[in-house]
């Protein structure tokens, strides 16, 4: 059994061991991560960053199992994969972000209780116009 | 997935596995990438960090006869595309 924990195209990249339900740890990532005690298996992976105001920046963790009897049990041909284009320049992704990171206004789209059991969803009715299909052309 | 949080920078995550129509090969991979976007909505210059976790697989219990056998866990750093680690363990069984 083995895994990879990483960052990908990352430069400073810390590691340490898993941080698990301690507290104390979380709040330390910024500084230290723990060393792996004796009896884990666990990691961690951290990507330090420094942002001007409105600049974005976009971090890949991923996280491979290597061992389940595929061809894909080795870090080279991981790191092969996540190398091609359509992985490294994510056009969907680019499309898709800019939407993703405008705050939610969930006032508006959440639905409003009436009463018991009775839910209406805050949304104008929704209209559908069906065109008129000339069978007899056929 | 947006995060809601009071912190001056936005975070957003997707995540997503390798698929390549007729590559069964890459598209069979055992991996998941999960990508954060990062956004600075203050007037003002932010630092932080930005860290994954995970708990790791179970190890057996240690008895008598398996003692030492949890230093066989090994802790391999990567450095290029993939700059994180690889752990490496002899035992098989639930991850």
């Amino acid at each position: 059994m083995s895994y990879v924990l990483a960052a990908v195209d990352e430069m400073a990249v810390r590691s340490g061991g898993p941080l698990n339900a301690d507290g104390q740890a979380w709040n330390d990532v910024g500084k230290t991560l723990p060393v792996p005690g004796p009896r884990e298996s666990g990691a961690t992976v951290a990507c330090d960053f420094k942002l001007a105001t409105g600049e974005i920046k976009t971090v890949r963790f991923v996280r491979a199992l290597l061992e389940c009897g595929c061809p894909a049990s080795s870090v080279t041909y991981l790191s092969a994969v996540l190398s091609q284009p359509c992985f490294a320049e994510l056009p969907v992704a680019n499309q898709r972000q800019p939407h993703a990171i405008e705050p939610i206004n969930h006032a508006k789209n959440s639905p409003k209780p009436v009463g018991s059991g009775t839910v209406v969803a805050d949304e104008a009715p929704l209209t559908v116009v069906v065109p008129k299909f000339d069978f007899q052309r056929l | 997935m947006q995060y809601q949080t009071d912190a001056p920078v936005s975070v957003a995550m997707r995540c997503w596995s390798p698929f390549l129509p007729g590559d069964a090969q890459t598209s069979m991979l055992p991996g998941i990438v999960f990508e954060f976007t990062l956004s600075d909505t203050s007037a003002e210059e932010e630092d932080g960090s930005l860290a994954y976790s995970f708990p790791g697989f179970e190890l057996p219990v240690a008895t008598e006869e398996s003692a030492g056998a949890e230093e066989s866990v090994i802790y391999e750093e990567l450095d290029g595309t993939l700059n994180g680690l690889h752990i490496v363990s002899p035992h098989t069984g639930n991850s």
